[in-house]
């Protein structure tokens, strides 16, 4: 298991990041699986940010989760999920996508045991230059192997 | 919109496994549970595939489209929703300044556990 100072130590690691783009197709796929509606013309709907930012970070799951010293067969759950939009997800534009580590704790649970919490930053960037969309997924990593302190 | 008031909910009678699939591919997520009740039958997560997480908080902001712009949300997962499961996605206005709202915001199974909470801001449609 990971120890909590390499923990600690991943914070402000940057994954290597890439592109995104939301093909119209894509979106009318997703609205489909939701039963969601005609969104506004020339905009995705807002859980695509999910897709668009996972999709840019230019690792696996299973690499992500390797950062950490974990792999999907430790069970990893993404425990909370955020996005703050300065402008709408659009249709077939070009985005691109930074991802950097910004909170790595270890938490000990009555229940749980020993788990850890991991938040990533990710930012797709607009052609204009500015961050148009942040999302914030926090995975949790249960380290069963760990006796509680 | 005014605080207390509630969102109009959002109903999925029945959460399709085949809608499963598409999201499967659309998120590139190779994990099985999504896909083929035998592996979480074996994982002993019973004999029904599971709902990926981004689906389910999909339900919500589809809810949300039908008012406005989502300007940001915060969503945390409390359990899974399965294949056939009727799952009910619902909110509550908890302030209002000029035309952005913040609401309270839930997927619930019914019959079951709340699947999904959080906290949104949307930006009213003019």
């Amino acid at each position: 298991m990971i120890t909590e100072e390499k923990l600690s130590g991943t914070v402000g690691h940057s994954m290597p990041g890439g592109t995104a783009r939301v093909e119209h197709y894509a979106d009318w796929l997703l609205r489909d699986a939701l039963g969601a509606p005609p969104g506004e013309p020339g905009l995705a709907h807002p859980t695509f940010a999910f897709l668009a930012a996972q999709g840019g970070v230019g690792l696996s799951l299973e690499e992500v989760f390797a950062v950490f010293g974990a792999s999907s067969a430790d069970g990893p759950m993404l425990g909370e999920w955020a996005v703050d939009f300065a402008e709408p997800l659009r249709l077939d534009v070009d985005y691109a996508v930074t991802c950097v580590v910004e909170a790595a704790t270890r938490k000990t649970g009555a229940r749980t045991g020993v788990f850890d919490l991991v938040t990533v930053r990710i930012e797709l960037t607009g052609p204009d230059g500015r961050v148009h969309v942040i999302v914030r997924p926090t995975y949790v990593f249960p380290r069963r192997s760990a006796v509680p302190a | 919109m005014k605080v207390g008031d509630a969102l109009a909910e959002r109903v999925v009678e029945s959460v399709d496994p085949e809608k499963m699939k598409i999201a499967a591919a659309l998120l590139r997520d190779p994990n099985m549970i999504h896909l083929d009740p035998a592996v979480t039958e074996k994982l002993g997560m019973g004999s029904r595939v599971v709902n990926q997480g981004p689906l389910n908080l999909g339900y919500i902001h589809t809810l949300l489209e039908e008012y406005g712009r989502v300007v940001a949300s915060r969503f945390r997962f409390h359990g899974n929703v399965v294949a056939g499961d009727r799952v009910v996605a619902g909110g509550r206005v908890i302030a209002v300044e000029g035309d952005l709202v913040d609401c309270e915001v839930w997927l619930d199974v019914t019959g079951g556990a709340r699947a999904v909470s959080g906290t949104v801001r949307i930006r009213r449609a003019r």
